[in-house]
């Protein structure tokens, strides 16, 4: 459970990072986004550990870089890199982090997170992480709208570091587990009113 | 007269234990067991409405703002490519695909993203996936009780059809596999780095299965057959 939460964190931070991206005027992916990309592809030195970003955080960067609303400036996207550079220079000051579950307890931790955080709003300021109750982190730019109140919770969404496999079936456990609760003090109850013969009337007593 | 009034007593309580304790508790089950079968088909109704009635802002009923589909604009369009200026990449939520086999009788709207209120009005595809056209994975998942039932009569050869505003996708079942949701999460993962256009649908399995947490997935792997390519 440790590792898989620091291992949510961990994606999570990278796919802050990696999601870095604004909402400019573009179309495809530039050749200055390219460069972005091509950091992403190189993957992250964990004190000489080389850990590839997974396939989906890449992809999310992709979509979002292709989107006709996305263009980023030489600069910003120097910030961009600058930002992952410095976060892996920062994980390299401590020698015990070797894999994405060692940055989790690391205490490192925040300052990368406050890398990704200054690359975010470099790029847009509209961009902010969310988390939900089960510790999913997702990357939202807060000026898409809500459209309809079904996903509303989800609106604006370019990059979430929840489990790729959904759930995509009901279960009705919990509501047969009520129902049979509920049946077992209806019948306590008679019973117990039965012995108490509460159930006759006062003549017959 | 003691033991008159003891008995008196006895049956007072008796009968106040009656009247205010058990009656009431025995009501209150049964009235809730009655409720909560009459009304789990419109729960979800009802929230809603409760919902818009102490909402925090005016709720937008626009519908454009979650679809961009327009069936009428992927007939117009039977190029081989398609340039990537003409293409709208969808917001989180967003309606902007159809999916199709006629045979089986599936036939479903597609949403960006699968969250648990997206797989309740359709399909949902997974935004770590490519839109259908870019050469990568698409990876689309729904309910095995409602738009993805179907699938448990899909077999090898069939022809699933993807249409997009942009162009019309089809695709031939090469592969049926259950897979264990764990396992399916590495596989996929690695699957979807790869540089080959081919559709994946999944759903929970078994699918007559209504108790208990399903592991196991049924996953549908079909290769790309036509459709144009953005470029």
């Amino acid at each position: 459970m440790r590792l898989k939460k620091a291992l949510v964190v961990s994606a999570a931070v990278a796919t802050f990072l990696f999601s870095t991206l604004g909402a400019y005027a573009a179309t495809g992916v530039s050749a200055e986004e390219q460069r972005i990309l091509d950091r992403l592809s190189a993957g992250v030195s964990l004190n000489g550990t080389v850990v590839q970003v997974p396939a989906e955080y890449y992809n999310m960067a992709v979509t979002e870089l292709t989107n006709n609303a996305v263009d980023l400036t030489t600069d910003k996207v120097d910030s961009i890199i600058g930002n992952i550079d410095a976060a892996e220079a920062e994980i390299a000051t401590d020698s015990s982090i070797t894999s994405l579950a060692d940055l989790k307890t690391s205490d490192k931790l925040n300052t990368i997170i406050s890398y990704a955080n200054t690359a975010a709003n470099t790029a847009n300021p509209n961009l902010t992480s969310v988390v939900d109750a089960s510790g999913n982190v997702s990357i939202v730019d807060k000026s898409v709208g809500t459209g309809s109140s079904a996903t509303a919770s989800s609106a604006g969404t370019v990059a979430e570091s929840g489990s790729i496999i959904k759930q995509t079936g009901f279960d009705l456990t919990q509501s047969v587990i009520v129902m049979l609760s509920l049946g077992t003090i209806m019948t306590a109850c008679v019973f117990a009113a039965n012995k108490k013969k509460l159930f006759v009337s006062d003549a017959e007593i | 007269m003691l033991k008159f009034k003891k008995n008196n007593f006895i049956k007072i309580i008796k009968s106040e234990l009656m009247a205010y304790l058990y009656m009431p508790l025995i009501f209150a089950v049964c009235g809730y067991m009655i409720c909560f079968l009459l009304l789990t088909p419109v729960l979800d109704m009802l929230q809603a409405m409760g919902g818009m009635m102490i909402a925090d802002e005016i709720p937008d009923f626009n519908q454009s703002l979650n679809s961009i589909y327009d069936p009428e604009a992927a007939e117009k369009n039977r190029e081989e490519a398609v340039s990537i200026k003409d293409i709208t990449i969808p917001a989180y939520g967003t309606l902007y695909a159809h999916i199709s086999c006629e045979k089986i009788g599936l036939d479903a709207p597609v949403y960006w993203g699968d969250n648990n209120e997206i797989l309740k009005a359709g399909v949902g595809q997974y935004i770590g996936s490519f839109m259908p056209g870019f050469e990568k994975t698409i990876l689309l998942s729904g309910h095995n009780t409602t738009d993805f039932k179907c699938l448990q009569n899909i077999e090898l050869g069939d022809i699933i059809t993807v249409t997009t505003n942009y162009g019309i996708y089809e695709y031939e079942v090469e592969d049926i596999q259950v897979i264990h949701m764990d396992t399916a999460e590495a596989e996929i993962g690695d699957i979807l780095g790869q540089d080959k256009e081919q559709l994946i649908t999944y759903t929970c399995y078994p699918f007559e299965k209504m108790v208990g947490r399903k592991v196991d997935r049924y996953f549908i792997f079909s290769k790309k057959l036509s459709g144009p390519v953005v470029e």
